[in-house]
């Protein structure tokens, strides 16, 4: 079975570390690129090393498209040990909209694209090269909330971070699929289970070991549950909705606007993941494990 | 157990209609007045609505008194197409013998309040424009509110759009005043009305009563019905505002869940959205409101129809 072409979009918080480290030890995938999102590049050059992997990584945005900038500080760096730089590939700091729209022409139509964060450098990208979207199978993106939130009561942080940038890829006509919240809420593990797993390498080790330490009760690492839907995406469930995104409100910025009961009359405009297997994502979590 | 003590305020509507029903027939509610606003329909009709409802069921010795004709800032958006042109879908009920209180409904609430050794709870059932014109110009009346048990909103549900429920459509920011304004706050939104349904078999159960009530309220649900049914999921029709009142005779029969609820008024698509927040980690330190989610239909349903009947 030949591998599909995929470009991950990072803003490499810590569960995106686990997330990466589980496509790269995937063998379902070819990463044609990992993009960056953010002030996180060198780290994110670092991780890429460390697991072996010879995509380029690309820096894209710093900023959302519109909106202030956002000002939290949720990022971690790699294993502090490993500071091993190198600009391996000569396509490394290729801008992400390039690197994307390149790679969706080659792939002839198969190019999937995985978000683990805002989703600024993707919208970016539709913008610069609007004859892109037919070249793309699918997006999958980790983001939004089709309940409850995280930085507010209803909006989840990627979702929340740009929202326009989002409202634009909702609103794309690419065959986008939203994994918010509500989708991973089964993979929760316990603390217990976390110290079950033998960590491949030491970056793991060093983020499960934080998700240890913050542990209250049952944890997610969200990027990593959203990860295991896609990477089963044949099997994760999945139902076909009008989201709107919310792009104003200040109580309700980055709210993504789940239609269930139809009531905006509206055709459906992307997938949203609707449940998820905690077996099949401890089966993934196998690929993070020595 | 002890006669509450309440002040409904209304836009009759067909379920207005039957909360003030169930109200007026309840020997646990001590009814001190209605308040009447615009709504449901325009304010000329929810004020005839209110007279005629409250003299042909209630006795004629209970107040009624005429409110905010319109929004605070928004202009009025009613519903002739679910309540019909009346208000009251194609029931009919005598000309009332009663007129409107001298006051009007501001400062019918406040005397009232201010006259009153005990504390009352306030049960709007329609846009929040008269609590919030109160609440904002008299800030020492807040101590004579008990609580303030509402219909509106919803924490995961709408039915003007996905997220905006009718009466916060038509005036968001009487209820983000109303949501800020300290007092303690009942929310029966969408999550619990929408569970608190009629079908057509508890509308003929109703009707069976023979009472004046029965044949009124199963005239009134006729058109609504047949709206709801064709425009929703449900099975049948949701009668909102009763569930307000039925909070005040039987919490039990109620599931709820704290939250710090605030009200949308600058969103695109968000707008007049109740925004319940139920995250874990919240500040609970701020939570301002009970969010009815669940109700046990079948106690609700004998409930109107035992309602009904006392009309015998």
């Amino acid at each position: 079975m030949s591998r599909i072409p995929l470009i991950i979009d990072t803003d490499l918080t810590l569960d995106d570390v686990v997330a990466i480290t589980m496509l790269a030890n995937s063998d379902k995938f070819d990463i044609k690129a990992i993009s960056c999102y953010g002030e996180w590049f060198m780290e994110t050059v670092q991780l890429r090393n460390s697991l072996g992997l010879g995509c380029p990584v690309c820096w894209g945005a710093m900023k959302p498209l519109f909106k202030a900038e956002n000002d939290v500080d949720i990022y971690i760096s790699v294993d502090p040990d490993y500071n091993d730089n190198t600009r391996i590939n000569p396509e490394d700091e290729e801008y992400p909209w390039d690197k994307i729209y390149a790679e969706a022409v080659k792939a002839d139509g198969k190019l999937e694209i995985l978000t683990l964060g805002p989703v600024t450098n993707i919208a970016q990208t539709i913008l610069r090269y609007p004859q892109i979207k037919p070249l793309i199978k699918r997006i999958f993106c980790f983001a939004g909330s089709g309940f409850v939130g995280n930085v507010a009561p209803y909006s989840e942080y990627n979702a929340w971070a740009d929202p326009d940038a989002l409202k634009i890829l909702f609103d794309s006509g690419i065959d986008v699929t939203m994994c918010g919240l509500d989708g991973i809420e089964a993979c929760s593990i316990t603390a217990e289970e976390i110290s079950n797993i033998h960590p491949i390498n030491e970056t793991v080790k060093n983020v499960l070991d934080r998700y240890k330490k913050a542990a209250d009760g049952e944890i997610s690492i969200p990027a990593a549950a959203a990860t295991s839907c896609y990477i089963n995406r044949d099997v994760t469930p999945t139902k076909e909705f009008y989201v709107a995104v919310e792009t104003k409100g200040t109580l309700s910025l980055g709210q993504t606007v789940v239609d269930r009961l139809g009531k905006y009359k509206k055709p459906a405009n992307i997938k949203v993941v609707v449940g998820s297997n905690p077996k099949l994502f401890e089966e993934n979590l196998n690929l993070i494990t020595t | 157990m002890k006669k509450i003590p309440v002040i409904m305020d209304v836009d009759t509507g067909i379920d207005d209609a039957v909360a003030l029903i169930l109200a007026m027939s309840s020997p646990h509610i001590d009814l001190k007045g209605v308040t009447v606003v615009a709504g449901n329909q325009i304010l000329d009709k929810t004020i005839y609505n209110t007279l005629s409802v409250v003299d042909y069921f209630g006795g004629g010795d209970i107040p009624v008194a005429k409110g905010a004709s319109k929004p605070l800032v928004k202009e009025l958006y009613y519903d002739a197409a679910t309540h019909g042109e009346s208000g009251l879908g194609t029931a009919q009920l005598p000309k009332p013998a009663i007129t409107a209180h001298r006051l009007d409904a501001v400062d019918f609430i406040k005397e009232t309040l201010e006259n009153s050794e005990e504390k009352v709870t306030l049960v709007p059932v329609g846009p929040l424009t008269n609590i919030a014109l109160l609440l904002m110009c008299y800030p020492h009346i807040k101590e004579k509110i008990d609580k303030i048990v509402m219909m509106g909103g919803g924490a995961f549900e709408g039915n003007m759009n996905a997220v905006c429920e009718f009466n916060m459509f038509v005036d968001p920011e009487a209820a983000q005043v109303v949501f800020d304004s300290g007092v303690d706050i009942v929310m029966c939104g969408l999550d619990i009305t929408m569970k608190s349904y009629t079908t057509m078999e508890d509308i003929l159960r109703i009707k069976a009563t023979g009472t004046k009530a029965g044949e009124f309220c199963a005239e009134a649900f006729g058109v609504y019905y047949d709206r709801y049914v064709n425009n929703s999921r449900l099975p049948g029709c949701a009668v909102h505002d009763a569930v307000a009142v039925t909070y005040l005779l039987h919490p039990e029969w109620i599931h709820t869940e704290r939250a710090n609820v605030k009200v949308d008024i600058d969103g695109t698509e968000t707008y007049g959205q109740t925004v319940c927040d139920m995250r874990p980690n919240r500040n609970r330190h701020l939570d301002n409101a009970t969010v009815c989610m669940d109700i046990d239909r079948e106690k609700f349903i004998d409930l109107l129809v035992a309602a009904c009947e006392s009309y015998k």
